[in-house]
């Protein structure tokens, strides 16, 4: 009660309204620009808060952190861009549902399971900040590398049609993740003597080309532009209906978010894929995943939001960034004499019931600054094909730039464009390569930096609970999806012979 | 069958390739037992097995099953069309960076839209002109003015 009020005092007395409300709108811009991420969003408006006070200051980096997380989805949605790489599992039902005519339904369910996602992951903060820290603690590297694994597992469901040619399209995945030093030598690989490539390619870039690129490309040859009577130019948000049947996806993804969220490096991403895989697994309408499923946006939407909040508890309780953004908030907390760990609880105790209050404010504001600023997105996208087509090149010029302000990363984002076109004509799944790509990195390094611990034995995944327990849990998901698989392949097979007789 | 075979072909040449280049990753003193080029070879042999399964897949399916050939929509374009567009996009893109350096962001993203949308069918016109230059007008405000990012060329920062 005590914390209450003087959340509510602060409320009251310093500028955490107009920091939240702020930040939250900043961060929605710098997320629905691809390019933009949410830690350069953050950047941007970190020399602001120099003169600010510290709690007001750090709840308008936080909140930029939230509504960058959320804005991701905006792009994924309409032009099949996710803006921030969590927003990738939201482009596979988001777009589908826009090209149906229902662009307006996709974003009012995406900013519904945001900003609920958004409220349990602020609840799990700040109910279960120490519970949950313990669990960011007992990572270790072996525990990394099961997770990437349990991550990978998500391809045997993500695959379409042909299972083969999801496993070729994740390891196509992994091998872009190789671009760039070695992890543990230092020593560049599939460089070309390029020093743009030593840092690797960014998960961004390939997103961007596979899904924007290759579809401007494919879109030049569409013989017309389908308009529809019937098309929606307005947010609808799910009814009663829809929402008892979103509620399953959403407890998912705030489940699979909050978790992900603690765990230092495991981000957004990891949790929006296994929100959308573990939806459609549980879900009774698993045929419309992939053709426009409202539960394949509101689980990773959900999930990812989730996150944003969670991701706070390592940074809060030890000082440690899991991502980039995290780390900028660190430094705001630096910036302002905060020192990150039990003692900030404890010494600064307003400071972190400002930040929730702050928290609370922007995942509120999100709905409203998301129902003011969505309409007009969608009237965007509604525009002459020629002049959306030419915009949302221009768009991906401008944003891939802004990454690493290089020319290079534009002249990839191209060829990774090409690259998606022949995918799509030969039948490759994009996600898969995605999903690669993402978690290659953490894979390969956790992998063999617990064999240097080991010294080369592999018993030690075995002999650490939680990699154990992940592990075991990805073989599970493998064998449940290679089940289904036959078991429908069995069915498809004698429904024809059926028919016949 | 024919869209499987290419798709396997196509995977062995990327897993040849990037086997050939994996062996030639030289070892440091501070690698560890697996080396730098222990995952990208096993990704390699990887991609070349799942290659080769689609391929016995695609030859030996429509034996075993009598599977249906690959169906095309009557009305779907040509490949030669399809790839013939594609590249008039891609090109447009190389444009784009060949020019930015010396022209400046804001005047080649002018370039850029009323490229694209004369490509995809909007007739050359005084409208035309005018969405480009208030359209390039809108990103930089937006990513120069705004977001403080220094973009290429004059114009640019």
């Amino acid at each position: 009660m005590d914390a209450l009020l003087l959340a509510l005092t602060l409320m009251a007395t310093t500028p955490l309204i107009p920091a939240a409300v702020g930040g939250v709108s900043w961060g929605i811009l710098g997320g629905a620009l691809p390019g933009i991420s949410p830690s350069i969003t953050m950047a941007l408006v970190l020399p602001l808060t120099y003169g600010m006070e510290p709690g007001s200051a750090i709840v308008l980096l936080a909140s930029t952190y939230v509504g960058a997380e959320y804005g991701g989805s905006i792009p994924a949605i309409l032009i099949n861009t996710p803006g921030t790489n969590a927003a990738a599992a939201t482009v596979l039902d988001g777009y589908a549902m826009q090209q149906q005519g229902r662009g307006g339904e996709a974003l009012g369910i995406s900013l519904y399971s945001g900003v609920l996602g958004g409220l349990f992951g602020l609840t799990m903060l700040i109910v279960l900040t120490e519970p949950l820290a313990r669990v960011a603690l007992a990572f270790t590297p072996m525990a990394y590398f099961a997770l990437g694994i349990l991550g990978l597992s998500v391809i045997a469901s993500l695959s379409g049609k042909s299972l083969l040619k999801g496993l070729a399209a994740g390891v196509l995945g992994l091998m872009i993740a190789t671009v760039g030093s070695d992890p543990v030598s230092g020593v560049p690989r599939f460089t070309f003597g390029q020093p743009e490539l030593l840092d690797g390619i960014a998960p961004i870039l390939i997103m961007v080309g596979l899904f924007a690129v290759s579809e401007l490309y494919r879109q030049a040859s569409a013989t017309q532009w389908h308009k529809r009577g019937d098309v929606q130019t307005k947010i609808r948000f799910p009814d009663g209906a829809l929402r008892r049947r979103l509620l399953k996806p959403q407890l998912l993804g705030s489940t699979i978010g909050t978790l992900e969220g603690v765990m230092p490096g495991a981000g957004g991403t990891i949790a929006s894929f296994m929100s959308y895989n573990e939806a459609r697994r549980w879900s009774r309408h698993k045929e419309e995943f992939g053709k426009g499923s409202p539960e394949g946006v509101a689980a990773p939407e959900t999930a990812n939001n989730a996150v944003a909040a969670t991701a706070l508890v390592p940074v809060l309780s030890f000082g440690i960034p899991g991502s980039n953004s995290a780390a900028i908030l660190l430094g705001g907390l630096l910036i302002h004499g905060l020192i990150p760990g039990p003692r900030l609880f404890e010494e600064n105790g307003d400071i972190v019931v400002g930040l929730y209050a702050g928290l609370f404010v922007a995942c509120v504001s999100l709905l409203l600054i998301g129902m003011l600023i969505l309409p007009v997105c969608l009237w965007l996208v509604h525009r002459p094909k020629a002049y959306l087509m030419a915009f949302i090149y221009a768009l991906i010029f401008s944003g891939v730039y802004s990454i690493n302000h290089s020319l290079f990363d534009v002249g990839l984002v191209l060829v990774v464009g090409v690259a998606g076109t022949f995918m799509r004509l030969v039948g490759l799944p994009f996600l898969p390569a995605v999903l690669g790509v993402v978690l290659g990195y953490l894979m390969e390094s956790n992998y063999r930096r617990s064999l240097v611990l080991s010294g080369g034995d592999h018993g030690i995944f075995l002999e650490d609970a939680i990699a154990l327990g992940l592990l075991t849990t990805a073989m599970l998901f493998i064998i449940g999806s290679l089940a289904m698989r036959a078991y429908r392949f069995i069915r498809d097979r004698q429904a024809p012979a059926e028919n016949q007789r | 069958m024919t869209r499987d075979l290419t798709c396997s072909a196509i995977l062995l040449i990327i897993s040849a390739s990037y086997y050939s280049l994996a062996s030639g990753i030289g070892r440091s003193a501070l690698a560890d037992e697996v080396g730098p080029a222990g995952l990208p070879v096993l990704y390699a042999v990887l991609l070349a097995t799942l290659a080769l399964a689609l391929a016995a897949k695609a030859i030996l399916r429509p034996l075993l099953l009598r599977a249906a050939a690959d169906t095309v929509a009557k009305d779907a374009p040509s490949l030669s069309f399809v790839l013939r567009r594609a590249a008039g996009v891609f090109a447009i893109g190389v444009g784009y960076l060949l020019i930015v350096p010396l022209a400046g962001y804001f005047v080649t993203l002018i370039l850029v839209i009323a490229a694209m949308a004369l490509f995809y069918g909007e007739r050359a016109s005084a409208r035309l002109a005018a969405t480009a230059v208030a359209g390039a007008a809108v990103f930089w405000a937006l990513f120069v003015w705004l977001l403080g990012i220094p973009m290429p060329g004059v114009w640019g920062a």
